[in-house]
C-alpha cells in the first residue's frame, strides 16, 4: 500500500513539474519570438543594424528611432495586451464558470471600446477615456453576471447573450464613428497596435502590474470555486467579494488596453481555452500560462500584420479572426465529436 | 510566476528609462524654413526648399508632378503605386501604405527619411496618431487636401510654398482658374430658379457628399443645388476636426432621395476588382490602357433601377451620370469634372464646352502624358 | 463537540423556511435530518454553516459561531454539497485540496498534500488523483466532495444528502466511509437524507423536519413511527423492526400517498 502512495505522489510531483515546464517553455518562446520580430518590418534594416541600434544606441539616429519608437513599443505592447486580454480572459471563465466567457464573447470589450470613443469624442484625456471605459465594461459583465445567475441558464446561451451585447455595442461605435465621420473609428473597432507608443506600453504595463499579482493571489479562491459557490463557502471564502474583486481587476484591464488597441477578439478566448487544455483547471497555473499564451499570440499575429504585404497594415484584430473562428468551429465541432 | 512577472516589469522600465532620453532628434544645421497654412488650418514650420517628400495624398503627388517636384518625392501611397501607367516617373519609387481606410506604414515612412510626409486633412483619412510618430524622426506633417475646390488655391500655394516653386503655382493656378472661370461667369447670369436640383452619391450607395465636401461645393460652382447640401451630419466631434475643412458623407434614405426629386443624379463609380488585383492586373478606369465602361454602365443602370426612382426626373429624361471614382471630382483635375457637370446641368449654356479637350490639355501641358482612358458614363 | 442550534429561524423572500428549530448534536454522533421536499434541510445546514444568515444562535463547544471567524468556522464544519459544478474540471487532487483552504495562504505545504493523500487513500481514490474530475461517475463525484470536506478536518461534518446522487452500492460504501470515520476521528456528522431506511441504520438519532419546523428528535425507533410518516410526508407506510447489529431499526415499506 505504501508503494502506490508513494508511486501517486511521485506522479503528483512530475504532474505539477510538467506545469512548471510548459510555463518555461512558453516564457523562453516568448521571449524567442520577441527577439527573432524585431529584425523584421517595413524598413530595410540590416539584423546588424538592429542590433547595433539596441546595444549601442546612438550610432545610426535613422534606426534607433526605427526600433526604439516604432518596433519595440509595438513589441511590447503586443506582449502586455496579449497577456491582459487572455488573462481577463481566464479570469472571466473561472468567475462566471463558462468557458467560453471572455471580454470579447461577452461583449465587455465592444462595451468599453464604445465608452472609450464616446470620451474621446468629447476631447477629454486619456485617463478619462479609460475610466468610462471601464464602466461601460462594467456595466456589461454585471449584467452578464445577472444574467448567468438566472435558473436554466446554460454556457452557451449566456455566450448567445453576450454576443448580442457585443453587436450591439459595435454597432453603437461604428454608429459614433459614423457622426464623428472618422474611419479611425472604423480602425479602432477592428482592433490594431499601429499606434503604439511608450506611452501607452507604460500605462498598459502599469494595468497589468497592478492586476496581474492581485488576481494571481485570489486564483486559489478561484480554485476553490471550481466545484460551486457552496463548496467554496464551506472553506470560507467570500464568494462574493472574490467575484467581484476577479471581474473588476480583469475589466480594469480591458478597457485600459481597448482604449489604446480597440477590440481585439478571439485572442481572449482562445488562449485561457488552450491553457486549461495544458494545465489542467488550477487558476494559479492557467493565469500565467494563458497570459503568456496570449503574447505569443498577439505578438505572432500583429508580426504577421505588419509584415506580410508590407507597406500595407493589416489590422491585427482581422489576422485574430481569421485565426480564431477556424478555431472555435473546430473547438466546437470535437466537442460536438465528445457529446 | 509573479516573481518572473516582477523581473519582466524591471526589465521593460530599464528598456523605457534608456529609450526616454534620446527620443528627440536634434535638428541638423541652420537649414532654412518656412512656415504655411496646412488645410487643417495648422501652421507647421517646414525646410524650404524641401529636398526629401513622402506623400500619402495621391492628389498631392499629382500636383507636385505638375509644379515639376516629382524628382523630391521619395515614397508614394499605395494607389499611386497601383497606377504607373500614370505615373511613370514614380513607378519605381516604394510604396508607405494605403491612403485610406488603413494607418500608413509609419516604419517605411521613417526608412525613407524624408524631411516633410504628406497626408490628407479630410477626417475620413484622418490619423491622428501621424505627427507623434513623425516628431521623434524630426519629420513634420502637412496636411494638403489638394481636391477641393473650397482650399484648393492655397492648397497648391503653400505646397509651392515649401517646394520653391512660387512661379510654377501661378502658372498653374492661371490655368486652372481660367478654365473655372468661364464657367462661373456663365453660371452666375443663370437666375436661381432655373437652377438645377443635383443628387451625388458616393460610390457606396445611398451615401450622398454633403455640407461641406468637395464635390458639394464642386456643383454649387458648377450651378446647381445640392439636394443634401444643408443637411447636418456632424453631431460630435473628433480631435483635429474642422467641419468647414472637411466633408460630410451622409447616409440618405431611398425615400429622402425620391422626395427631394433631383433634376440630375451623378455617382462615383469605384470598380472593386481593381484593387481587389492589388495592381496585378492594370485599372479598369481613369488613365489605363485597358479603358472598361461596362461597369459604369452597370453602375448607371442599377441607380436608375432602384424601387421608386423612376418617379425621379433625373431618371425620367436620363440625367444620369457616373463618374470615375477618384480621377476627376475628387482629385486635383476638379476643373475638368466642372466642365463636365456644367454641361450636365446646362446643356444649351455650355453646348461649346469641350471638357475632355480640357483635359487632354492638362495632362499633356502638365503630366507630359496622352490622353486616354475613361472618365465618365455616358 | 457538541453542536447546539437554539430557536433557529430563516426566511426567504418573507417566506418562513425555518421556525424555531432546536435540537443538538453531541460528540462522535451521527445525525440525520429528515423530511419532505422543502421541510428545510439543506437551509438548515446552509444555515448552520453560516452561508445563510438566519436568526436564532448556534453553538459550538457553547460558542457562538457568529464570535467565530469564517475561515476558523471552515477547520470545524466540514461541508458536502449536494452536487458540484464541473464546467471548468480541475483533477481530483486538486479538488480535495480546495478543502485544505482554511490551512493554507497561496500555496500549499507538505503537510497540505500529506493530508491529501491520506484522505484520497482512505475514499480508495489514490489512482484516480489526477484525472479530472468531469471523467468520473456520479458516485465518484460525490466521494471527492466527501473527501474535500475531510480534508478540511472538520470537528463535525455537514452533508447534503450525500448518497441522492449514488446506486445502491455506493450508497453504502459512502455510508460504510462516513461511520468509520465518525468514530475514528471522533467527529460528528449532520446528514440531510431522503432514504428513511438507510437513515435509520446508519443514524444514531433523527431529527424529522415538517414544514421548518422540528417534528420529532430522538432515536431512529422512537421517530419513525406509522404516525410520523403518515402527518410528515403524507404517506400510509407499514413500519418493521429489522434486526440491525447495532439493535433494532426501523423499516418503512411505503404503501400509498394520502
Amino acid at each position: 500500500m505504501n508503494e502506490i502512495k508513494g508511486d501517486v505522489e511521485k506522479r503528483y510531483e512530475r504532474y505539477t513539474a510538467r506545469k512548471f515546464g510548459i510555463l518555461f517553455f512558453l516564457l523562453a518562446s516568448l521571449i524567442v519570438l520577441a527577439i527573432l520580430s524585431i529584425p523584421l518590418g517595413a524598413a530595410a534594416l540590416s539584423i546588424r543594424d538592429v542590433i547595433y541600434s539596441i546595444f549601442f544606441k546612438g550610432l545610426n539616429l535613422h534606426a534607433d528611432i526605427i526600433v526604439w519608437q516604432l518596433r519595440l513599443p509595438r513589441i511590447l505592447m503586443a506582449i502586455v495586451c496579449g497577456m491582459g486580454l487572455a488573462l481577463s480572459g481566464a479570469v472571466m471563465q473561472g468567475v462566471l464558470h463558462n468557458p467560453l466567457a471572455s471580454p470579447f464573447t461577452l461583449g465587455v470589450s465592444s462595451a468599453s471600446a464604445f465608452g472609450g470613443m464616446l470620451a474621446m469624442l468629447f476631447g477629454v484625456g486619456m485617463g478619462l477615456n479609460i475610466g468610462v471605459a471601464f464602466l461601460f465594461g462594467m456595466l456589461v459583465l454585471l449584467l452578464m453576471y445577472w444574467i448567468s445567475r438566472r435558473r436554466g441558464m446554460t454556457p452557451e446561451t449566456m455566450i448567445l447573450c453576450g454576443v448580442c451585447l457585443m453587436y450591439l455595442f459595435l454597432m453603437l461605435a461604428s454608429l459614433l464613428s459614423g457622426l464623428g465621420g472618422l474611419t479611425s473609428g472604423v480602425l479602432f473597432l477592428t482592433g490594431n497596435l499601429v499606434s503604439s507608443n511608450w506611452e501607452s506600453v507604460i500605462i498598459t504595463v502599469l494595468f497589468l502590474a497592478i492586476t496581474f499579482p492581485l488576481l494571481i493571489w485570489y486564483a486559489r479562491d478561484l480554485n476553490a470555486m471550481v466545484l460551486g459557490d457552496d463548496a467554496a463557502m464551506s472553506v470560507g471564502i467570500n464568494v462574493r467579494k472574490t467575484r467581484i474583486i476577479c471581474m473588476v481587476l480583469a475589466t480594469l484591464m480591458v478597457s485600459a488596453i481597448v482604449c489604446f488597441t480597440g477590440v481585439i477578439g478571439f485572442v481572449c478566448l482562445i488562449s485561457p481555452f488552450i491553457a486549461r487544455m495544458v494545465m489542467g483547471n488550477d487558476h494559479r497555473f492557467i493565469f500565467p500560462c494563458s497570459a503568456l499564451i496570449g503574447s505569443l499570440l498577439l505578438l505572432g499575429t500583429d508580426t504577421i500584420a505588419r509584415t506580410v504585404i508590407q507597406p500595407i497594415e493589416i489590422p491585427v484584430g482581422m489576422i485574430m479572426t481569421i485565426i480564431g473562428v477556424p478555431f472555435i468551429l473546430y473547438l466546437a465541432l470535437k466537442r460536438g465529436a465528445y457529446e | 510566476m509573479s516573481r518572473k512577472f516582477f523581473v519582466m516589469i524591471l526589465l521593460v522600465s530599464l528598456l523605457v528609462c534608456v529609450a526616454l532620453p534620446t527620443s528627440q532628434v536634434s535638428q541638423a544645421g541652420n537649414q532654412k524654413t518656412v512656415t504655411i497654412v496646412d488645410s487643417t488650418g495648422n501652421r507647421v514650420e517646414v525646410p524650404c526648399p524641401v529636398e526629401r517628400i513622402a506623400c500619402i495624398n495621391p492628389a498631392a503627388i499629382e500636383v507636385i508632378r505638375a509644379l515639376g517636384a516629382e524628382d523630391r518625392i521619395v515614397g508614394i501611397d499605395q494607389f499611386t503605386k497601383w497606377n504607373p501607367g500614370f505615373n511613370p516617373e514614380l513607378k519605381d519609387r516604394p510604396s508607405i501604405g494605403m491612403p485610406m481606410g488603413m494607418p500608413p506604414n509609419y516604419e517605411k515612412i521613417i526608412d525613407l527619411n524624408p524631411q516633410v510626409v504628406i497626408s490628407y486633412a479630410d477626417p475620413m483619412w484622418y490619423y491622428p496618431d501621424l505627427e507623434n510618430k513623425m516628431k521623434t524622426a524630426g519629420i513634420k506633417v502637412v496636411r494638403l487636401d489638394l481636391y477641393k475646390p473650397q482650399s484648393y488655391d492655397d492648397d497648391v500655394k503653400a505646397l509651392g510654398k515649401i517646394l520653391g516653386k512660387e512661379r510654377e503655382t501661378e502658372d498653374y493656378l492661371n490655368f486652372t482658374r481660367s478654365y473655372v472661370d468661364i464657367i462661373e461667369k456663365r453660371v452666375d447670369i443663370i437666375p436661381e430658379e432655373e437652377r438645377v436640383n443635383v443628387y451625388f452619391e458616393f460610390f457606396m450607395p445611398y451615401v450622398a457628399y454633403s455640407n461641406g465636401s468637395g464635390v458639394d461645393q464642386l456643383i454649387k460652382i458648377a450651378g446647381g443645388k445640392n439636394v443634401f447640401g444643408g443637411a447636418k451630419g456632424q453631431l460630435l466631434k473628433m480631435p483635429g476636426y474642422i467641419p468647414e475643412k472637411s466633408g460630410v458623407y451622409l447616409m440618405v434614405s431611398p425615400e429622402a432621395i425620391v422626395e427631394k426629386n433631383p433634376d440630375v443624379m451623378i455617382k462615383d463609380y469605384m470598380p472593386m476588382t481593381d484593387y481587389m488585383s492589388m495592381g496585378r492586373n492594370p485599372k479598369t478606369i481613369g488613365y489605363t490602357d485597358r479603358p472598361e465602361s461596362n461597369g459604369m454602365m452597370q453602375a448607371r443602370d442599377e441607380m436608375m433601377n432602384r424601387p421608386g426612382f423612376k418617379e425621379i426626373d433625373a431618371v425620367k429624361n436620363g440625367n444620369v451620370y457616373i463618374f470615375a471614382f477618384g480621377e476627376l471630382a475628387t482629385s486635383p483635375r476638379w476643373p475638368v469634372a466642372l466642365g463636365y457637370m456644367a454641361k450636365w446641368f446646362y446643356p444649351e449654356e455650355f453646348k461649346d464646352l469641350d471638357p475632355q479637350a480640357f483635359h487632354q490639355e492638362w495632362l499633356k501641358k502638365w503630366y507630359g502624358l496622352e490622353y486616354k482612358g475613361v472618365y465618365v458614363y455616358p | 463537540m457538541r453542536l447546539e442550534i437554539r430557536e433557529l429561524s430563516f426566511s426567504y423572500n418573507s417566506r418562513d423556511v425555518l421556525k424555531k428549530v432546536n435540537f443538538e448534536v453531541n460528540s462522535g454522533e451521527i445525525v440525520s435530518i429528515l423530511g419532505p421536499n422543502g421541510s428545510g434541510k439543506t437551509t438548515l445546514l446552509k444555515c448552520i454553516n453560516r452561508m445563510l444568515k438566519p436568526d436564532g444562535n448556534i453553538f459550538i463547544d457553547g460558542k457562538n459561531v457568529n464570535d467565530i471567524k469564517q475561515k476558523d468556522l471552515a477547520r470545524l464544519f466540514g461541508y458536502v454539497p449536494q452536487r458540484a459544478l464541473n464546467v471548468l474540471p480541475c483533477s481530483i487532487f486538486d479538488a480535495v485540496m480546495i478543502g485544505r483552504r482554511p490551512y493554507i495562504g497561496w500555496g500549499s505545504g507538505k503537510r497540505d498534500k500529506e493530508v491529501v493523500f491520506k484522505v484520497l487513500k482512505l475514499m480508495g481514490m489514490e489512482d484516480m488523483a489526477l484525472r479530472p474530475f468531469d471523467g468520473i461517475s456520479g458516485g465518484e463525484m460525490q466521494k471527492v466532495l466527501i473527501a474535500k470536506a475531510l480534508a478540511q478536518e472538520p470537528k463535525i461534518l455537514l452533508m447534503d444528502e450525500p448518497t441522492s446522487n449514488l446506486d445502491l452500492r455506493h450508497q453504502l460504501d459512502v455510508l460504510r466511509i462516513i461511520g468509520e470515520i465518525v468514530e475514528e476521528k471522533n467527529v460528528s456528522a449532520l446528514i440531510a437524507m431522503h432514504d428513511l431506511n438507510l437513515a435509520s441504520r446508519f443514524s444514531d438519532r433523527i431529527v424529522l423536519l415538517k414544514k421548518g419546523e422540528v417534528y420529532d428528535d430522538g432515536d431512529p425507533r422512537s421517530v419513525i413511527t406509522q404516525e410520523s410518516i403518515r402527518s410528515v410526508y403524507g404517506v400510509e407506510a407499514i413500519v418493521e423492526e429489522d434486526n440491525d447489529n447495532n439493535g433494532k431499526k426501523p423499516h418503512v415499506i411505503p404503501l400509498r400517498a394520502i
